[in-house]
């Protein structure tokens, strides 16, 4: 098995009314989106909608109140966040949470742990199949990289990368565990032109090679309406509107929502 | 039976009024810095220390029991300040921006270099601390124990406490200190003097403290360098167990503390009377982590 | 295992032996009671590194599971009396090993608190257990309680502690080199990214738990039969400040800082003997000093070789 023949043809992954409240105030009320496979959505909204919000439900950071959801026909609400990685679900962080003073190839390899098959034992020992899991990890980890372009980093510490090339890691490391569904939290931030058009471009490439249903949080609209199916947008934990990138441009309460009543 | 129970529960309420005095200066700290300030404890003792000799010195010149009490606890208090104020400018705030836990290591450093200094210029062994005012009982009940050292604990730990609930609820200062701990860096960028605040809490915290050690110097009179150590943790879990941060958590779990310790004296063992606070420790952290008063903060992801 | 890693095996035992036998023939007994305390150290200190350095835990109460690999193994070979073969090198060894066992249990216990505590909270639940566990020795008559317990046959010498140092040594770099121990450091990085990367972030809390205080409780088995005589005062709360001190002195997450720093904190004191009484305070001002000026600690998060590896080169 290589870095990247990994699912068939990614996740079918349904949310349902997703609902959460703290301390009485709705953050994301009634949440629903359905990522066919290889599907690339976009989920958009201003500051504060809920966004990250919904990720962090998804991924099991917090439960939810009321809600379900369901990947390829397993339901997910109630697992811990190690479980819903495990089950298929990868994500990227808005704030960069990279395992900063690992090494670039650690970072990756930490994602492959769940798939290790030898015990303390043998690596206290040290067995022939220990120095294999680990070969297969590295080499696994290395090929993953190149795809990234990031090989040549890949002996560096995390936190020593410059900011694009962090945000690209993070996305490296989420792939690595091989996800069938792909949660990327506003990959462009704080990126430039260039390396944004160099992203998405990644982010098209990505759902091909590795076969992965996306869901994207961005605030950029060029980038989202560029490479997305399909947008949902969230306003105060609302879903107010959702449709194809023409279709949003033309809601008239996404424009309300983005730029106040006027 | 009957007897027995109310004599612990006057026991208690005297023993816990202290660790509830000491409670606070951690509770206040944490509530501002997030960090346990360990040297707390060895202020305590200096406290102690410094009200020995004071009450030494004086008590040839003054002669009213209740002025030269006054004195030795005022004294000991503004004692305690100095000593605090200096751990804060000197080892603390430069570790401000610093990990906590290096700041958590510093406190630590600073409560060994404390207790060991302490062992050096007053000896390890315990000295007797001067009974300022004499003992008597109030009570001739039935073999029921309250003396007026047991009262006076009770009283002048409840005053302070009420003076430092106006202080943190009514004035300009207390409520820019609860700014602070509601999140130092917007507070600063309101304008609030954050290291002036920090001050301030020291300030309370350890003259709180130098309080406490006066009290306690009265009810158990055999203080040594060491002194701060247990009832100095003991009185950080009197902290949590109210909630860290909570001014009337630390009154109310210093205060059930001293009891559960008492009971545990009278009807278990006294080899286990250190265990229980611990194991109280334990039972909140498992069950109530915020403690009784207290509100967690989520981390934001 | 390779042939190298067993010829490895077979000249280090023969290399203790050596030493061993120059130590107890020529040299006086203050230098090897120095030298195999540094030994207890750097076992102490490298244990506590995992949790404290690796898993990024705060642990503050590793005496007591010192205590109770010391308590269990010197039961074993004294006041249980189960055979005679317990008096022998051997069956201490085994007694020795038990001990670990049962202070890795310990470990397991109070690594389950860890799972929702951080920072000083749990430092300070550590603390409180180290403290609970030595006051139940305090109260357990048939150890001593307070007298202590003395007679525990003095096996252990410079070749078993030191075959200890490096079986924990390799054990520790071996974990850390694998994907546990990949597993372990994502926890200390950043817990919620472990966690969304499929890493159980509460078992690896509690397994950095378990593996420190089995080689903690090899260190107290070792200590109580070197010294012979153990009481709960061996185990206060000043010997846990002793171990993060050794941690945080050699570098926090370094294995080799750990053997450093238990080099250091072993044998300072002694040098500073000629201060006399001063010692015990130069002590918490070098702690106090380092975090000022050096708050990683000498070696940081880096092993000892990589610094003349970066200097080779670049």
């Amino acid at each position: 098995m290589t870095a990247l023949d990994q699912n068939l043809i990614g996740g079918d992954f349904k949310i349902d009314a997703l609902s959460i409240s703290f301390g009485g105030l709705k953050a994301v009320n009634q949440f629903s989106l359905h990522l066919k496979p290889m599907e690339l959505q976009g989920l958009i909204g201003p500051n504060g909608a809920g966004k990250t919000t919904c990720f962090n439900l998804v991924t099991g950071v917090y439960q939810p109140d009321s809600g379900t959801m369901v990947l390829n026909g397993r339901s997910l609400v109630g697992l811990e966040p190690h479980e819903i990685a495990k089950a298929g679900i990868a994500r990227t962080f808005q704030n960069i949470r990279l395992f900063g003073d690992l090494t670039v190839l650690e970072n990756v390899m930490v994602s492959y742990h769940m798939n290790v098959d030898y015990g303390y034992f043998e690596l206290f020992l040290r067995t022939p199949r220990y120095y294999r899991i680990e070969k297969e990890f590295r080499d696994k980890a290395t090929e993953l990289l190149k795809v990234m372009g990031l090989e040549t980093r890949k002996e560096d510490k995390a936190k020593s990368l410059p900011y694009g090339d962090q945000r690209r890691l993070e996305i490296a490391r989420a792939l690595a565990t091989h996800p069938k569904v792909l949660l990327l939290d506003e990959p462009a931030a704080g990126l430039n032109t260039q390396e944004k058009a160099a992203l998405m471009g990644t982010i098209a490439n990505i759902r091909n090679l590795f076969k992965t249903t996306i869901l994207l949080i961005e605030h950029d609209m060029k980038l989202v309406m560029g490479i997305c199916e399909k947008i949902t947008v969230l306003d105060h934990g609302d879903i107010i509107a959702v449709g194809t990138p023409r279709e949003i441009q033309d809601n008239p309460k996404v424009i309300e929502a983005y730029l106040g009543v006027g | 039976m009957l007897q027995a129970f109310l004599q612990n529960i006057i026991n208690g309420m005297a023993q816990g009024s202290v660790y509830a005095l000491v409670a606070l200066g951690y509770t206040m700290v944490y509530g501002v810095l997030q960090f346990i300030n360990f040297a707390h404890s060895d202020i305590f003792m200096l406290g102690a220390f410094g009200g020995f000799f004071l009450a030494k010195w004086l008590s040839p010149f003054i002669s009213n029991p209740l002025i030269l009490l006054m004195a030795v606890v005022i004294g000991s208090m503004a004692f305690c300040v100095a000593v605090g104020l200096t751990i804060e400018r000197i080892a603390y705030r430069p570790l401000r921006t610093a990990p906590r836990l290096n700041v958590l290591i510093t406190a630590i450093g600073v409560s060994l270099f404390l207790e060991n200094f302490g062992q050096i210029i007053f000896g390890a062994d315990p000295q007797v601390f001067p009974s300022l005012i004499s003992t008597h009982s109030l009570l001739e009940g039935e073999g029921l124990v309250l003396n007026n050292i047991q009262l006076t604990v009770v009283v002048v730990s409840v005053l302070l406490m009420l003076i430092l609930h106006w202080i943190v609820r009514h004035t300009k200062l207390g409520i820019a200190m609860r700014a602070v701990s509601f999140d130092i860096e917007v507070a600063n960028l309101m304008g609030i003097p954050t290291d002036t605040i920090i001050l301030f809490t020291f300030t309370i915290g350890s003259s709180l403290a130098g309080a406490a050690s006066i009290l306690y110097g009265l009810s158990y009179p055999k203080i040594e360098p060491l002194l701060g150590m247990m009832i100095g943790l003991k009185a950080f879990v009197a902290a949590v167990f109210g909630g860290i941060g909570s001014i009337m958590g630390a009154a109310v779990g210093g205060i059930v503390l001293g009891l559960a310790e008492s009971f545990t004296v009278y009807y278990v063992s006294s080899t286990f009377r250190d265990a229980i606070a611990f194991g109280i420790l334990i039972l909140i952290l498992l069950f109530r982590p915020a403690g009784l008063f207290g509100t967690f903060r989520r981390e934001k992801v | 295992m390779k042939l190298v890693q067993w010829v490895t095996i077979i000249v280090s035992v023969g290399i203790l032996t050596g030493i061993n036998y120059l130590l107890e023939e020529n040299i006086n007994p203050y230098v090897i009671r120095v030298v195999v305390n540094c030994g207890i150290g750097m076992i102490l200190a490298m244990s506590l590194n995992l949790v404290n350095g690796c898993a990024g835990q705060f642990s503050l109460g590793h005496a007591g599971f010192m205590g109770v690999g010391a308590y269990t193994s010197a039961a074993i070979t004294t006041v249980l009396a189960l055979s005679p073969f317990f008096k022998t090198d051997m069956g201490v060894g085994c007694a020795i090993v038990i001990g670990g066992l049962a202070a890795a249990l310990a470990g397991y216990l109070v690594g389950l608190p860890s799972l929702r505590l951080k920072g000083d909270y749990l430092a300070i639940v550590t603390l409180g257990f180290g403290e609970i566990i030595r006051i139940i020795f305090l109260n357990i008559e048939e150890v001593g309680g307070a007298r202590g317990l003395p007679g525990i046959p003095p096996k252990a010498n410079f070749f078993w502690v030191y075959l200890w140092v490096v079986i924990t040594f390799v054990a520790l770099l071996r974990l850390l080199r694998s994907s546990y121990g990949r597993a372990i450091l994502s926890v200390r990085e950043n817990e919620i990214a472990a966690e969304s990367m499929g890493i159980n972030v509460a078992r690896y809390k509690v397994v950095a738990f378990v593996i420190s205080s089995f080689f903690a409780g090899i260190a107290g088995g070792l200590f109580a039969h070197f010294q012979s005589f153990i009481d709960p005062n061996s185990f206060v709360f000043n010997k846990s400040v002793e171990a993060v001190i050794m941690v945080v002195i050699g570098g926090m997450g370094s294995l080799s800082g750990a053997i450093l720093g238990g080099i250091i904190v072993t044998v300072l004191p002694e040098l500073l003997r000629i201060f006399e009484q001063y010692r015990m305070v130069i002590f918490p001002l070098i702690l106090i000093v380092l975090m000022l000026v050096r708050p990683m600690g000498l070696l940081g998060h880096k092993e000892i070789w990589e610094l003349f590896r970066k200097k080779a080169s670049s």
